[in-house]
């Protein structure tokens, strides 16, 4: 009996001590050694005195709180990990300040990348600017918390406001441009404009919230470039939609075929080696910007979406890139944004880019990702100079 | 199986009868049991880091909570659910700072995964929101930073507001 005692004592001292080892390198990722092991079963040794002492006379325990009851500076880095979980970010933003302690527990380059991982699921939008992944590529040397900040679309930080006034100022630069010099092309594509999610182009020509409002209709060379002149607050453009084909041979077509029978996406003499057909690139050649539209929902692969994208983004590296990332309405269970990104491989394409939610049926985010592509300033020079360079470069 | 009983020792010697179900939500004791096959009656298991009082408080919390379903091991949005306490929790809990931490040093010493949530959430909740001096007060911390480390701190983060 007593044997038994003695074996289950040490198994559960060691058992705990395996498990906090177990704990801590499982959730922080740290490379412990033995003796830091034989601290934090030091640090337990010390809280196992602490409640003897404590519970040697509860009576006075509760009279005389100053000396005998634990202090919160008692608890073991492994529950502080699991309390601070329980913090938004600003928060642990807030309590670095409190003590030393907490400082180091609340910096932790561990806590902040479980953090990021975690919520960046979470994240309705992400633009290159705010790409997690693409500081994990480079795995730039910036700490967990920083980029958390830099990235989290809930932070808002104030030195970001001065960028935000120069949008601001822009926004009506660009109205008065689109009175003198023309309205900006944006070229919308995809599979999502050929699947579940294709009602979008109509919503937005019948947009009941009149916030787009339709000024007109471009009518496209051929059958092909056809679109919709919207005004969205002080931005007006010409949304120029590119489908594979005319509606009845896309209803006709098995999904699979889409690249197969893509008249856009020409097949070169390489098998898997896209191009461009001539007429996308002559409707292109005065772009401002690529919409790329795809049904987000679980049922579909997101990988499937990729070659498409990389064969436009190939071409025309200069163009701002909005990514909608539709489900047909809020009920449809959907792919985040973040795995958007990663899927379609976004982190190396050259393009500014913006992978938005949205949903078809109420357009929400949809406004949100042509106010981004309408409202980059410092493009616009770009943008001419890359429509010159493609056409030089072109056959 | 049912109604079967173990033994559990606080470091004070006093033991408790409990039913193995109920102690089995910890997975230091559930992992033991399993380990060593015990299923006799007389085995005591002594719990070294746990004091009598502390121990009745989780023997009562187990009671409250055997039917629960098992906590999801990733929960979507966690600081979402700080305000999640049920009523009987939040009664529970009405205890002084002191207890309330010996209860999260037991929940994470006997590993049990929805006491261990639910204290660390009621004191996330004494956190939340707060000044460092407030917090500070409310547990009673010494402010440990020189004045220039203090400075560098709130540079840190001053900018930081949420959207």
């Amino acid at each position: 009996m007593e044997n038994i005692q003695a074996t289950i004592q040490q198994m559960l001292n060691e058992d705990k001590r395996r498990d906090t080892f177990k704990f801590l390198t499982s959730l922080t990722g740290l490379k412990l050694n033995e003796e830091q092991v034989f601290v934090i079963g030091g640090s337990q040794q010390f809280s196992h005195r602490h409640s003897t002492m404590a519970n040697s006379d509860e009576q006075q325990m509760s009279n005389d709180n100053n000396n005998t009851t634990l202090s919160i500076l008692d608890l073991p880095d492994e529950v502080y990990l699991h309390l601070f979980s329980f913090l938004r970010p600003i928060d642990l933003c807030q309590i670095s300040n409190v003590c030393k302690k907490w400082y180091r527990l609340a910096t932790d380059d561990n806590v902040w990348r479980q953090r990021l991982l975690h919520d960046m699921k979470a994240w309705p939008a992400i633009s290159s600017r705010s790409n997690p992944l693409s500081y994990m590529l480079v795995q730039s040397d910036r700490s967990q918390k920083e980029i958390f900040l830099t990235c989290s679309p809930t932070i808002h930080r104030c030195s970001n406001q001065i960028n935000d006034s120069l949008v601001y100022l822009s926004q009506f630069s660009n109205y008065f441009r689109s009175w003198f010099i023309g309205s900006k092309d944006l070229i919308m594509f995809g599979p999502g404009l050929e699947s579940y999610t294709s009602p979008l182009v109509k919503n937005l020509l019948w947009d009941e919230s009149k916030r787009f409002q339709t000024m007109g209709m471009i009518p496209g060379h051929a059958g092909f470039g056809s679109g919709i002149k919207i005004k969205l607050q002080s931005h007006v453009f010409n949304l120029i939609t590119l489908y594979t084909n005319c509606m009845k041979e896309r209803e006709n077509r098995q999904t699979g075929d889409r690249l197969a029978t893509s008249n856009r996406l020409v097949r070169s003499n390489h098998i898997d080696d896209f191009d461009i057909s001539p007429q996308v690139r002559d409707a292109c050649r005065e772009a401002n910007g690529l919409v790329y539209v795809i049904e987000a929902s679980r049922d579909n692969k997101l990988s499937d979406f990729c070659t498409e994208l990389q064969v436009m983004t190939r071409e025309f590296r200069n163009l701002p890139l909005l990514v909608l990332s539709c489900v047909r309405n809020t009920e449809t269970k959907r792919w985040p944004a973040i795995d958007v990104v990663r899927e379609l491989q976004m982190s190396s394409f050259a393009n500014q880019w913006l992978v938005q939610d949205c949903c078809v049926d109420t357009l929400k985010g949809v406004d949100d990702g042509f106010i981004w592509l309408l409202g980059l300033q410092s493009n616009n020079n770009l943008v001419f100079g890359a429509s010159n360079e493609s056409e030089l470069n072109g056959p | 199986m049912a109604g079967n009983k173990i033994k559990l020792q606080s470091n004070d010697g006093d033991t408790f009868d409990v039913d193995v179900e109920i102690a089995k939500q910890s997975a230091t004791i559930k992992t033991m049991l399993e380990d060593l096959g015990m299923s006799e009656e007389d085995d005591v298991i002594p719990l070294p880091n746990v004091n009598s009082a502390i121990l009745k408080k989780v023997i009562q919390w187990a009671t409250h909570h055997k039917d629960d379903p098992p906590p999801p091991e990733d929960d979507e949005n966690r600081e979402k659910n700080l305000s999640d306490i049920s009523s009987w929790d939040q009664d529970f809990l009405k205890v002084d700072q002191g207890t309330l931490f010996e209860l999260i040093l037991a929940a994470n010493y006997l590993d049990i995964k929805g006491l261990l949530d639910v204290t660390c959430k009621t004191v996330a909740n004494m956190i939340k929101g707060r000044t460092p001096e407030e917090i500070r007060r409310q547990f009673n911390i010494k402010n440990d930073f020189t004045p220039q480390e203090e400075e560098q701190i709130k540079k840190e983060n001053e900018w930081c507001e949420e959207k």
